[in-house]
């Protein structure tokens, strides 16, 4: 965890305002390989299972780059239609992009014990996996929003708007789905799955809801009170949040909760394929997952959630979790018309500009 | 019997199962090649509506905004396409213009015959390394600022259609198998049942006694019937051959006895002989006896010869002159001790027929000793004529010959082959058996000096 135990090389090359920045761990033994990882994840949920898995396989030294999600797209689109050497494992929370490169053949196959282990939704054609279970959920600030208030459906949280707009008036929050690919993701299939959805983005206009662009940001404005309530955000982070003493809440809405995975495939010309895969499926393993369920993203396939967090089904298997199934239909949310008419009607919706 | 075999020997049933499995399995080839076109085209036709529907899907949100088409893809629209989860699926959507408004730029299209119209057309094509099918539709669109057919595009891989294919495809051929593997049991099954006469035959001849040559009596189709009769046939010879064979010993054995009985006898009387005189006289009858028993063996052994050759060797071609001169050369030694001439009469050239020189040396021989014995004072001819109908060996003497009624007698017993009792019969009956083995004619002839002969005649016709 600490910065000192790994390089930071922060490459910004050719073009200044793509951020790029670059990790390296060097095998903790003899290196007898290299593994390449081109990624959009926080390096903080990633780590842990990077060293995990050298503590298995102690040969393989492992680069990790950090980009922006658009800026790894573009760069494995291009790779993949110029043939070039790309990364031997792409990870980012954008499943779209995941899945509009599986679908124009950008990504090879792997099959294994650990991918046919996987729910059906998070693996397309053994291309296209699946490895984190990151519900969208609802967080409250747990010292100025009585039990009352706090909703747990999203009619609830209409109803609250509704009701109470003196206290929650400007005091809600959410993604900018301009801004962000995750939130346009969990708006998008929000809108799909219910016409709820509607009503609740008229009730955010009105109550003037605060928009951020990161799960970080609206948390931040939880932890000190100046938002009470933020909708459709990250659980990983927000149980981060919690599980570091942060004051907040966190609720799977009891209709649905909307699950996305994120993504991982093996991009066509890897120069160490067997590499990528063998990470891959370390991700997915028993291990693995627990690795992830402890230190990482905390929620994960086929288990109860975490402590302290207000499901309406402690089980695990429940059926209120509507995951974003990994498919062609994702195309969809990458079909530019589609977009446009979206945020626009979000737009709308939320009486913006 | 059966113990014989020759390494191209092969069985009539496996010949027939090879021939029935290779029909059923080129049967059953060409029955899968049919299911598998069938089931693509079945498969093609089910997908396609899938196609074409989702083309229809996204047609339905075409629409104009201020003069720009737009379409909002439907997220069903994918999802329908994506049923299988294991196909990749491609669009676009292009204005009247041409223009792409959204999806895959350099998705294949239809032909360039395939015109804007409500109909959907469907294709196969190629589109980043993998086959697909494509589906077009078209929506006219009669807009402000924005009229004309608005086309439609969606593809996907063929894996579920290939899956689907050979579902299909092992779907039907599992009967297909099933038929044929019940058909070439069944057919097994018959071609045993049909070939069971031959096995019913075979047990009728194992069953049968070695010394039972009857004609067989089985119950056999008509295909057998040939095979049958000529096991039939080929018994009817074993049995008369085996027959003349049993005649000619009981016969022997009979001829033998009296002779040799009459050597006892005489040795007898040599015994009791008191003089010199008396003894004299036996021993001159005693050798008389001996040298008849020589001869009539002789005879018997000539006799059992030239039944053995008539049956067993195959004809040469021989000249008869030189037999002709044979015959006077073995008389000769036979006459030495008697005032007898001996004359050959031959042409100059060789008289050829096809025929066995040492069957017709023995008749020969017999003939020469019947006219020594029986006729001959003072002189006999061998003579051969060549005539165009026929060559004619005769032996001729100046005896007093045989009465025609006792040649008549004779001959009638040659023809039935019974040996008769004396020597002269069993020289004769030999003399015949070799006429009868060359179609010849045994006839009796005058000489213009009066002499009388038996003559052996070759008829052309028979010899060609």
């Amino acid at each position: 965890m600490k910065l000192s135990t790994f390089v930071l090389l922060a490459l910004c090359l050719a073009t200044p305002a793509a951020a790029r920045d670059v990790y390296m761990f060097p095998a903790p033994g003899p290196e007898t390989e290299t593994l390449v990882i081109e990624a959009s994840a926080d390096l903080v949920a990633i780590e842990p299972l990077i060293r995990d898995f050298q503590e298995i396989e102690p040969g393989v030294t492992i680069q990790y780059a950090d980009s922006l999600t658009n800026d790894v797209f573009a760069a494995a689109l291009e790779a993949c239609r110029k043939e070039t050497v790309f990364a031997d494992l792409m990870i980012t929370s954008s499943v779209d992009h995941i899945a509009k490169l599986t679908n124009d053949g950008c990504a090879q196959r792997h099959e294994s014990a650990a991918t046919e282990a996987i729910p059906d939704w998070a693996n397309w054609r053994n291309e296209a996996f699946g490895f984190s279970f990151e519900p969208a959920v609802i967080v409250f600030n747990r010292a100025l929003v009585p039990e009352s208030d706090v909703p747990l459906t999203r009619n609830a949280l209409v109803e609250l708007l509704r009701t109470k707009p003196d206290i929650y008036n400007g005091r809600v929050g959410t993604y900018d789905i301009t801004q962000s690919g995750i939130g346009y993701l969990f708006a998008f299939f929000d809108a799909e799955q219910s016409s709820v959805f509607g009503r609740l983005l008229e009730g955010f206009g009105r109550a003037d809801a605060v928009l951020a662009s990161t799960t970080g940001a609206i948390l931040d404005q939880i932890e000190s009170g100046e938002v009470l309530i933020g909708y459709n955000l990250l659980g990983s982070y927000a149980y981060g949040r919690l599980a570091a003493g942060a004051p907040i809440g966190i609720v799977l809405p009891h209709d649905f909760t909307i699950v996305l995975s994120r993504a991982a495939l093996i991009p066509p010309h890897a120069e160490n394929p067997r590499a990528g895969a063998r990470f891959l499926d370390y991700l997915l393993s028993e291990r693995g997952q627990n690795v992830a369920a402890q230190s990482s993203f905390f929620f994960a396939f086929d288990r109860p959630p975490p402590e302290n967090v207000l499901a309406a089904d402690e089980s695990g298997g429940a059926t209120f979790y509507r995951p974003i199934v990994l498919g062609p239909s994702l195309l969809v949310t990458l079909d530019q018309a589609k977009r446009a008419r979206f945020l626009a009607d979000w737009r709308d919706a939320m009486s913006l500009p | 019997m059966t113990e014989t075999r020759s390494p191209r020997r092969f069985s009539l049933f496996w010949r027939l199962t090879g021939i029935i499995s290779l029909v059923l399995v080129a049967g059953a080839a060409a029955l899968t090649f049919a299911a598998w076109s069938y089931a693509r085209v079945a498969a093609d036709n089910a997908y396609d509506r899938l196609l074409i529907g989702a083309a229809r899907q996204i047609s339905e949100t075409v629409s104009a905004d201020a003069g720009a088409v737009t379409v909002d893809v439907p997220i069903s629209a994918l999802e329908t396409l994506s049923i299988s989860r294991s196909d990749r699926v491609y669009y676009q959507v292009a204005a009247p213009d041409g223009a792409i408004i959204t999806g895959y730029d350099d998705l294949p299209l239809p032909g360039n015959g395939a015109m804007p119209s409500d109909d959907a057309v469907v294709g196969n094509a190629r589109f980043l390394g993998h086959d697909i099918r494509h589906a077009s539709v078209w929506r006219y669109l009669a807009e402000q600022g924005a009229t004309g057919w608005v086309r439609i595009t969606v593809a996907q891989t063929r894996e579920a259609r290939n899956a689907l294919t050979w579902e299909l495809t092992l779907g039907g051929l599992l009967p297909v198998l099933a038929m044929s593997i019940l058909a070439l049991i069944a057919l097994m099954a018959a071609v045993r049942f049909g070939l069971r006469p031959l096995r019913r035959l075979e047990e009728a001849l194992l069953k049968r006694d070695p010394n039972d040559l009857k004609p067989l009596d089985v119950d056999t189709p008509l295909e057998v019937d040939a095979l049958v009769e000529a096991i039939n046939r080929f018994m009817a010879r074993l049995s008369e051959r085996l027959g003349a064979m049993q005649r000619y010993i009981e016969t022997a054995a009979h001829q033998l006895r009296t002779p040799l009985t009459g050597i006892s006898a005489q040795v007898e009387l040599l015994d009791r002989a008191k003089d010199a005189k008396g003894r004299d006289a036996a021993t001159a009858r005693l050798r008389k006896r001996v040298t008849e028993v020589g001869r009539l063996a002789n005879q018997l052994l000539s006799h059992a010869t030239v039944i053995h050759r008539a049956e067993a060797v195959l004809p040469n071609i021989i000249d008869l002159a030189q037999i002709a001169r044979n015959a006077v050369s073995d008389a000769m030694l036979e006459t030495i001790e008697r005032d007898l001439t001996v004359r050959v009469d031959v042409p100059d050239r060789p008289v050829m027929i096809r025929g066995d020189a040492v069957a017709l040396r023995e008749a020969m021989r017999n003939l020469v000793e019947n006219a020594l014995a029986y006729g001959a004072p003072t002189r006999i001819t061998v003579r051969l004529e060549d005539g165009p109908e026929a060559a004619t060996l005769a032996v001729y003497d100046d005896g007093p010959g045989i009465a025609a009624a006792d040649w008549e007698r004779l001959r009638a017993r040659y023809v039935r082959g019974e040996l008769g009792g004396s020597g002269s019969g069993l020289g004769l009956a030999i003399v015949s058996d070799v006429v009868r083995a060359h179609a010849a004619r045994l006839e009796t002839l005058t000489a213009p000096n009066g002499d009388f002969g038996i003559a052996i005649v070759f008829s052309r016709k028979a010899i060609r």
